[in-house]
């Protein structure tokens, strides 16, 4: 069962990004959107296993999630949607490549 | 006139030594296999980031405000999560089958024939339309900066560029992208904070965008949230099947190099945004304010350099202009040519031309549709550039997102996706030309989850069965 997890995974997010688009929910449509972005991420943590490229793919995620979530709370036409868009972009540019680098896998022999 | 002579000069140059140091395929279409992180980083970044950075991106905020940001601001993930998705298992293969092109990626992975033949089709057709982008940015940026007819800068960049492509592929292509990505990055930065001093600075420049318009600094924009979501999603996961960001793992070293890529990407990612964000909200300010005048939003930074009036930074933003064109055009010339000349035939089964001589004659007929396209086109040039971009990811992104890391994808639900993910895109460009869906769909990506879709349904129902009573 654990290897159709990716496949019926990727169908669901098919179906539920095509219904997002069809009812016009943008809420809907950001969840989509990190849970596909996390889960391609996530591939790489299939093929290679290790809770710590777990944690590494997980964080970036829940943080673009979380900004993903203030920037749908703020009132329409504030500038506080613009300020939490370059939150997103401030926070997540030094925390995907340095956590990439920590966890990355020299290949067959090497370690995370 | 100086300036087109340098160009001509140095282009003369490159190609003078990239005919020297190709002699084979690896060599052309591979660059020798000699990037380290950095050349493949900077190399890279430039290849993605071109003409639609400096003229569509900062017109595209004049026109809909803080809701074009959600196609930068994926920007700082995308080089982690093109090598955790992508360019391990790229590595690998090309460790293992020795691949010179993203078809035959595709090939070693559910082998040759249609699979290769159909990504080959989809690489040469949408690498034609976003190179067509880079030859319609310098027409839109020629007119007002280089004092000369738009059309003649177009073609003096894209011959300029076709010349060292034909002659040393990406042997000569390789190290010109990674000095034309430093370039990029250093004028970018110079010319973001030159616009937001001469706006008054960040503040002054939303205040006045807040008073006369404020309906820009919504990041829903007038399009509406799923589509913004969907531009994010777009450029986001999109990076993942791009090919020219993808041919960048076929030319590394070997697979340490993956390793500080993502950073090196990031860095020079963010330093060439900062144009989009600083002419963007700086020159919407100038624009509001009526310190400049645009006859249309693809002026917006021509119009402001213009206002800036700094012959040395006019100077830089051409040199930039010029390299973020030739960067992009030279990548995709280089893909475009390997479809044509070594997928193609390898799908039906004949073996590609020894030597390179047909493969430079390729990369001058793209060179040609190419132009011809960007100068018979009406659409702008922001929306060229999502059509090749959207492209790619509907026919590329499930097979080398699923594909390359599912082991019970088949070869028929490969030739599925390539199929239905493409058709359905263009069906949806064609329908939202037509007025007949509205902007909350994103034709790129509806492809790309309808070819995704396809590829784990047909590969799942093509499993064979277990006999009944089997353990």
């Amino acid at each position: 069962m654990r290897g159709l997890a990716l496949p019926l995974g990727t169908v669901a997010l098919a179906v539920l990004w095509c219904l997002a688009q069809a009812v016009d929910s943008r809420s809907m449509a950001a969840a989509v959107a990190v849970a596909a972005v996390w889960a391609a991420a996530a591939t790489a943590a299939r093929r290679r296993g290790g809770r710590r490229l777990r944690l590494a793919v997980a964080a970036p995620m829940l943080l673009l999630g979380a900004g993903l979530a203030v920037v749908l709370l703020v009132a329409p036409g504030s500038a506080a949607g613009l300020a939490a868009q370059l939150a997103i972009l401030l926070a997540l540019a030094p925390l995907a490549p340095l956590l990439y680098a920590a966890t990355f896998d020299r290949g067959p022999g090497g370690g995370a | 006139m100086i300036g087109w002579l340098l160009l001509a000069v140095a282009a003369a140059a490159l190609a003078a030594w990239g005919w020297r140091h190709v002699g084979d395929a690896t060599a052309f279409f591979a660059a020798s296999r000699s990037a380290g992180a950095v050349v493949a980083g900077l190399a890279g970044t430039a290849a993605g980031l071109s003409a639609f950075v400096f003229v569509g991106g900062p017109s595209y905020f004049a026109t809909v405000g803080a809701a074009s940001l959600w196609i930068i601001l994926s920007a700082p993930l995308t080089g982690a999560l093109q090598c955790w998705a992508v360019g391990e298992p790229i590595v690998e293969l090309v460790r293992r089958h020795g691949c010179l092109t993203v078809p035959e990626l595709v090939a070693a992975r559910f082998g040759g024939g249609w699979p290769q033949g159909l990504a080959a089709l989809a690489i040469a057709a949408g690498a034609t339309a976003t190179l067509a982008v880079q030859v319609k940015g310098a027409a839109v940026l020629g007119a007002t900066l280089f004092d000369a007819p738009g059309w003649l800068v177009a073609l003096a960049a894209l011959l300029a560029t076709v010349l060292y492509t034909a002659a040393g592929g990406m042997r000569a292509g390789l190290p010109a992208e990674a000095a034309q990505g430093a370039v990029m990055a250093v004028a970018a930065v110079a010319i973001a904070a030159a616009t937001m001093v001469h706006a008054g600075g960040p503040r002054a420049a939303l205040a006045t965008i807040a008073a006369r318009r404020p309906e820009l600094l919504d990041p829903w924009g007038s399009g509406g949230g799923t589509a913004a979501i969907g531009l994010f999603l777009l450029f986001g996961l999109g990076t993942c099947a791009q090919p020219h960001y993808l041919q960048k793992f076929l030319l590394l070293r070997d697979r340490t190099a993956l390793r500080w890529l993502p950073l090196v990407m990031t860095i020079a990612l963010l330093a060439i945004l900062t144009v989009w964000l600083g002419v963007g909200v700086g020159g919407t300010a100038l624009w509001l304010g009526g310190a400049i005048q645009l006859q249309s939003p693809d002026e917006l930074t021509p119009a402001v350099l213009a206002a800036l009036g700094r012959p040395w930074l006019l100077s830089l933003a051409m040199l930039a202009v010029v390299a973020a064109i030739m960067s992009t055009a030279a990548s995709l010339l280089n893909i475009a040519a390997a479809a044509i000349t070594r997928d193609l035939p390898a799908a039906v089964g004949r073996s590609p031309a020894p030597g390179v001589a047909a493969a430079r004659l390729a990369t001058i007929a793209v060179g040609a549709a190419a132009a011809a396209l960007a100068l018979l086109s009406a659409r702008p040039v922001v929306l060229l550039g999502v059509l090749g971009w959207g492209t790619f990811t509907a026919a590329l992104l499930p097979v080398m997102v699923i594909g390359l890391n599912w082991r019970g994808a088949s070869r028929r639900g490969a030739i599925g996706a390539l199929v239905a993910g493409p058709a359905v895109q263009l069906s949806l460009e064609a329908a939202r030309l037509a007025g007949a869906i509205g902007p909350s769909w994103e034709p790129g990506l509806t492809g790309a989850a309808a070819g995704a879709a396809t590829l784990v349904l047909v590969s799942l129902g093509g499993r064979p069965r277990p006999a009944r009573g089997a353990a």
